[in-house]
């Protein structure tokens, strides 16, 4: 309760300052000019996506181990929100892409991750909804998230190095200075409260619901 | 089998709650009608469900048993279970033998010395609750758990089945709405 | 290893005597092969597009055998009575290696049929061959965890390959790179390798663990 309260205060606090501070103070970058200040969205929404993603996970072991529901409210409702974060970075680097590589899909290293993530996620919340015991609901998706996350190493660390990527990352950064940098940061704080604030709300609805 | 307050409760429906009992050597029953939890309570028994609440114990009281630390212990019949009906009377019963370590049980014993080359699903329904008792028998070690056993046995197979359940060392859980001889009793649903 | 050896002849003949293998894992291998044969026929097919329908055939022909085996145990009710005999991590295993056995069966006959097919040098068969011989394993053991997953909950085995497919994505490509790789050059990057094989091990391994606190429900 405390803790969902807090995070009312944060996220706000942190992430209207941050947004007007990268729209409106950050300088524009040198060859795409304004066009590269969607990456302020866009790398706090992989990250969270990331985080959720690795929280489910955490939590999915955690109520295996233990068998207490909030654990299997916690797995679940963050990989729904590591869904939307994910979707939303899908998007906005989409639009980046037809903006610098010409098209909005290209089968980057990256794209094809996040397709592989997506398509996890949506598999996961598929398997929920299709069992409708709850004890069943929470040790199968458990055990599947578990199953699922262990691809996550390739992935992010695999995957880039059989393939050519275009992704800004592999061909030399961004080139982000030092007020960008700031900006980045500022979202990425933001955002993340913003995530634990709607897990956090979700989840205490499952509990209500138990 | 030590068990205390054992209470089972599927979603907001309670199938039965506060049954606690200690049981030896000998044959023992749970009586009720059809519905009333005797399954439930002993697939409970046999470790294949977890009680909602209270604690079940098995074999050794100062050595706490887990439920997956029962496999090869406790041999069970019961309309639920069955055999592999692609495989004959005697692969499925050497099958389970081997699972077990023991010896092929004898199929004269069972009256099923006619059928050992027969597949399982080729059998009648008599024939084949013969076959599961006599791999239930065959694999037992500490107790055995009977789920209506008598179902679809003619008088012989009953009779095969009286001498088995009176002979075997350990104790004998039946489940039945319909007892046929005075046991001792775990629970009257 | 009585019991290990018991559970693992129990797979194969109950396998072969039911009729889902053979009726439709190598039935639909033939027929999937047969059809993109003869789709294809008289077009220049490019190496990865070989490699892809090569994994992809024996992916389908073969996603269902492990996660029907498994809920067949349930149905028939002789799961639990192998839960009352043996921990059922070494029946998972027994299933896991059996169902390795299959899928290479399913890929023995997929990849001599496309190979002719589709005219693939000859040269390059011995390492496309060694692939099929790690790649199918690979497949199984990615795959056996959540075949077992399926059987849990009822009804879930229509949508198997939907659940199943991004796990196993990642190791499909890579055995679609190696092997496109193989057809072309003649050789493959050795790293490949090492992700399958390690991926999948991880993925077996990973199932041996969790296979008891699934249970546990």
């Amino acid at each position: 309760m405390l803790f969902g309260r807090i995070l009312s205060v944060l996220t706000p606090l942190t992430m209207i300052p941050s947004i007007v501070y990268c729209l409106m103070f950050t300088p524009k970058e040198a060859t795409m000019g304004d066009l590269y200040r969607i990456i302020y969205f866009h790398i706090p929404c992989a990250w969270v996506a990331t985080l959720a993603f690795f929280i489910s996970f955490v939590f999915s072991i955690a109520y295996l181990a233990k068998r207490k529901p909030v654990y299997d409210s916690i797995a679940h409702r963050s990989s729904e929100a590591g869904l939307v974060f994910c979707v939303l970075a899908t998007i906005t680097g989409s639009i980046f892409a037809t903006y610098t590589w010409g098209s909005p899909w290209n089968w980057d290293p990256r794209e094809t991750s996040i397709v592989f993530l997506l398509m996890i996620y949506i598999a996961y919340l598929l398997l929920r909804w299709l069992i409708e015991d709850r004890d069943k609901k929470a040790a199968i998706s458990a055990g599947y998230s578990i199953i699922a996350f262990l691809a996550t190493p390739f992935l992010v660390f695999v995957m880039p190095r059989i393939t050519s990527s275009l992704h800004p990352e592999q061909v030399g950064g961004l080139g982000l200075t030092r007020p960008m940098l700031y900006g980045v940061f500022g979202m990425l704080a933001g955002f993340t409260f913003l995530y634990l604030w709607i897990l956090s709300l979700s989840q205490r609805f499952d509990m209500e619901e138990i | 089998m030590v068990a205390s307050n054992l209470s089972k409760s599927f979603g907001s429906k309670t199938i039965f709650a506060g049954v606690s009992f200690d049981i030896e050597d000998g044959v023992w029953a749970i009586i009720g009608p059809n519905g009333s939890g005797k399954t439930t309570l002993l697939r409970i028994m046999a470790g294949l469900l977890k009680a909602s609440s209270g604690a079940m114990e098995w074999f050794d009281k100062e050595k706490k048993h887990e439920r997956f630390q029962l496999p090869g212990r406790i041999a069970m019949c019961s309309p639920d279970l069955g055999l592999y009906k692609e495989m004959t009377v005697f692969e499925n019963a050497r099958f389970f033998a081997d699972l077990a370590r023991v010896p092929v049980p004898d199929f004269v014993a069972w009256g099923l010395s006619g059928h050992i080359g027969k597949r399982y699903h080729e059998l009648s329904a008599g024939l084949k609750q013969r076959a599961k008792l006599m791999t239930a028998f065959a694999v037992a070690r500490d107790v055995i758990l009977l789920d209506e056993p008598e179902q679809h046995l003619d008088a012989e197979g009953k009779a095969i089945l009286d001498n088995m359940v009176s002979s075997f060392g350990g104790p004998v859980v039946i489940a039945t709405n319909n007892p046929w001889k005075e046991w001792r009793k775990i629970a009257q649903f | 290893m009585r019991s290990f050896r018991a559970l693992l002849a129990k797979e194969i003949r109950v396998a072969f005597r039911g009729r889902h293998l053979v009726g439709v894992g190598f039935g639909l291998a033939i027929v999937l092969s047969a059809t993109l044969g003869f789709s294809l026929a008289g077009t220049k097919v490019g190496e990865r597009v070989i490699a892809s329908l090569l994994w992809i055939i024996v992916m389908f022909s073969s996603s269902d055998t492990l996660s029907r085996s498994f809920a067949k145990e349930e149905d028939e009710g002789t799961a639990d009575q192998l839960r009352l005999r043996v921990p059922m991590p070494s029946v998972f295993l027994a299933k896991t290696l059996a169902n390795a056995f299959f899928v290479l069966l399913i890929a023995c006959v997929v990849f001599p049929l496309l190979c002719f097919w589709l005219g693939v040098r000859l040269s390059a068969l011995p390492l496309v061959g060694l692939l099929v011989l790690i790649g199918c394993p690979a497949l199984s053991f990615a795959q056996g965890f959540v075949g077992y997953l399926m059987s849990r909950g009822r009804a879930l085995s229509a949508a198997y390959p939907v659940i199943v497919m991004p796990v196993i994505l990642p190791l499909l490509v890579c055995l679609v790179l190696a092997t496109s790789q193989a057809l072309a050059e003649g050789t493959f990057s050795i790293n490949l390798v090492v992700v399958i094989i390690s991926e999948s091990l991880a993925a077996l391994v990973a199932g041996l663990v969790l296979v008891p606190y699934i249970e546990e429900e």
